[in-house]
């Protein structure tokens, strides 16, 4: 998609103008229901213009002139970024992320700022303080979180592709509940810095897109070393060669307790793999599904520590009481969300005296253990495969009042997060009811070409 | 605290230590799932792990650099500046007591 619209807009076969228009034309007719969008941005006819003078004097690259949503979440220097919270409102960006930086210098066109669960804490979007986003395949159901509104705005064509954050998920999942692409990348391929931070071990910004050639497109435009982020990888260790996967590992132990369709469309795609010439092997995976567990300790104890920073002094909102302790407890009183305070209260938990070794030290070594795993049985297989969530998209209200039912969507996704490994969400196909199948592959750290190679060879074969 | 159970009082000291004011309302919804939440998580008991496990895999390093400035881009007057109370240069916040 990418690929085609830069060629037309070289060959002047269509306009910048006009591939923006269309864009604005869809968020017009779709966005008054599906709610993906936060804001569009006042600056586009500006971008615009810098689009077509960097194709005038052949200073174009594949992004010039594509328009992208960036996840509420992501600083853009002079616009809001709130992450969906009331405590950031009105919180407007100093400086620019490294990845905005990035597209920015590359004349892509920034189209506005999508929603997202608040902090990125969530699997629904139902967690936003500004509504909820709706799925454009079926508006009775969530368009998965925590990215809803990038993953939404994709699927519906406001926007060619868009960026989202991914510390359990949250890329995949919505990508895989609106019937896009989706991937985390390697922990510290891409660049975090001016990302609102949530769990710092495990987030990552990558790409949402409609193709799997789009996802490689843009994570390689963003792949690259930061000085700014003191766990961006440096360059010396990337590895950018052409790989094919061949061997397709199944962990038919880790897919108890997925739904029947979800379960009948995973192994009809396994089966046409199989007889495309994938050689699909059996394996076992003993320590992988204790990362769900693992993530509900590291996660909030890193949300803890990062979301102190929020109090109302520096930036943001502030509510004043007669003290400043008490205009802490006051501030993130009255503007963090339910989830989120759940999960700061949770974080203080599970690092308090008494409770650090039973939890947190024990979830660091076995997350060591799940990494060792994933080595292991790399060794065996090019890639892994599993659906990207036990369920088709949830109708809105079905888990919001059960955080472990909500948190259990992540169950596949999040083993990547924590042994730091990229994985996709690639489409699937859909049921009768046209709600979109994803699945998705795991492949080591930094093989991403692997991903990209599977991900095709799935989309040409459903 | 009790080893099994997480109850409403509990909870409220830890949203001290977090500095969060949480309602009545609120504490209690709170209680009510963290038990099931942290019954989840104990799984983890189930693994056995070796001490010397820890760090094992790290790819990721920290990297570190002179104590100079280097981004020059951002200025003091605009991070100043998102501040909601301001003066003559200064955030301004209320008395410690």
């Amino acid at each position: 998609m990418i690929k085609d619209l830069h060629e037309k807009i070289k060959n002047k076969e269509i306009t910048i103008r006009q591939i923006v228009d269309e864009c604005l034309r869809n968020i017009e007719i779709h966005d008054k229901d599906i709610k993906a969008f936060l804001e569009i941005y006042n600056d586009i006819d500006e971008q615009i213009v810098v689009a077509q003078k960097m194709f005038d004097e052949g200073k174009a690259t594949m992004l010039t002139g594509i328009p992208l949503a960036l996840k509420d979440n992501i600083l853009r220097k002079g616009f809001v970024s709130s992450a969906s919270s009331k405590i950031l409102d009105k919180y407007k960006a100093s400086y620019d992320s490294t990845v905005v930086k990035l597209l920015q210098d590359q004349g892509a066109i920034f189209i506005g700022r999508a929603n997202m669960d608040e902090f990125a804490m969530g699997s629904s979007t139902e967690n936003s303080a500004f509504g909820v986003t709706l799925n454009p395949h079926d508006q009775t159901r969530v368009p998965g979180g925590s990215s809803g509104g990038p993953a939404a705005a994709v699927a519906y064509g406001g926007v060619v592709y868009a960026l989202g954050t991914d510390t359990g998920g949250s890329i995949r999942q919505p990508a895989s509940f609106c019937g896009v692409c989706g991937i985390y990348p390697t922990y510290g391929s891409v660049s975090r810095y001016g990302a609102i931070a949530m769990g710092s071990s495990l987030d990552q910004i990558s790409p949402i897109t409609k193709t799997t050639e789009d996802l490689k497109i843009v994570f390689e435009a963003l792949a690259v070393c930061d000085k700014n982020d003191a766990t961006s990888l440096p360059e010396n260790i990337r590895k950018h060669g052409k790989m094919e996967s061949k061997k397709i590992g199944i962990p038919k132990n880790f897919l108890e307790g997925v739904d029947e369709d979800v379960l009948e469309n995973f192994n009809q795609t396994v089966e046409k793999l199989k007889n495309s010439g994938h050689e699909i092997v059996d394996i076992d995976l003993m320590y992988a599904p204790y990362s769900l567990p693992v993530y509900y300790i590291l996660m909030p104890a890193e949300v803890s520590t990062n979301l102190s920073r929020h109090d109302g002094i520096r930036y943001g909102k502030r509510i004043n009481a007669g003290n400043i302790i008490d205009t802490y407890f006051n501030t993130k009183g009255e503007l963090f969300g339910f989830e989120t305070k759940r999960r700061s209260v949770l974080g203080a938990y599970v690092l308090s005296h008494g409770y650090k070794d039973a939890f947190y030290d024990k979830s660091i070594l076995v997350r060591e253990k799940i990494k060792s795993e994933f080595k292991e049985i790399f060794e065996k297989v090019d890639v892994i495969m599993t659906p990207t969530s036990p369920t088709l998209a949830f109708k809105q209200g079905e888990k919001s009042s059960n955080p472990l039912a909500m948190y259990l969507a992540d169950v596949f996704t999040v083993t990547a997060n924590i042994a730091q490994i990229p994985a996709v969400s690639i489409p699937s196909g859909k049921n009768n009811d046209g709600l979109p199948f994803g699945v998705q592959f795991l492949a080591p750290e930094l093989y991403e070409n692997l991903l990209f190679d599977i991900g095709s060879k799935v989309e040409n074969l459903i | 605290m009790n080893d099994d159970v997480i109850n409403k009082d509990q909870i409220h000291k830890l949203s001290q230590l977090v500095r969060i004011n949480m309602t009545d309302l609120e504490e209690n919804a709170m209680a009510k799932d963290m038990g099931k939440i942290l019954d989840y998580v104990k799984k983890l008991q189930e693994v056995d792990v070796e001490e010397n496990d820890k760090n094992k895999h790290l790819l990721v390093k920290n990297v570190l650099r002179e104590d100079v400035v280097t981004n020059t881009d951002i200025d003091t007057k605009s991070l100043i500046e998102m501040s909601e109370e301001t003066q003559d240069g200064f955030v301004k916040v209320k008395n410690m007591f």
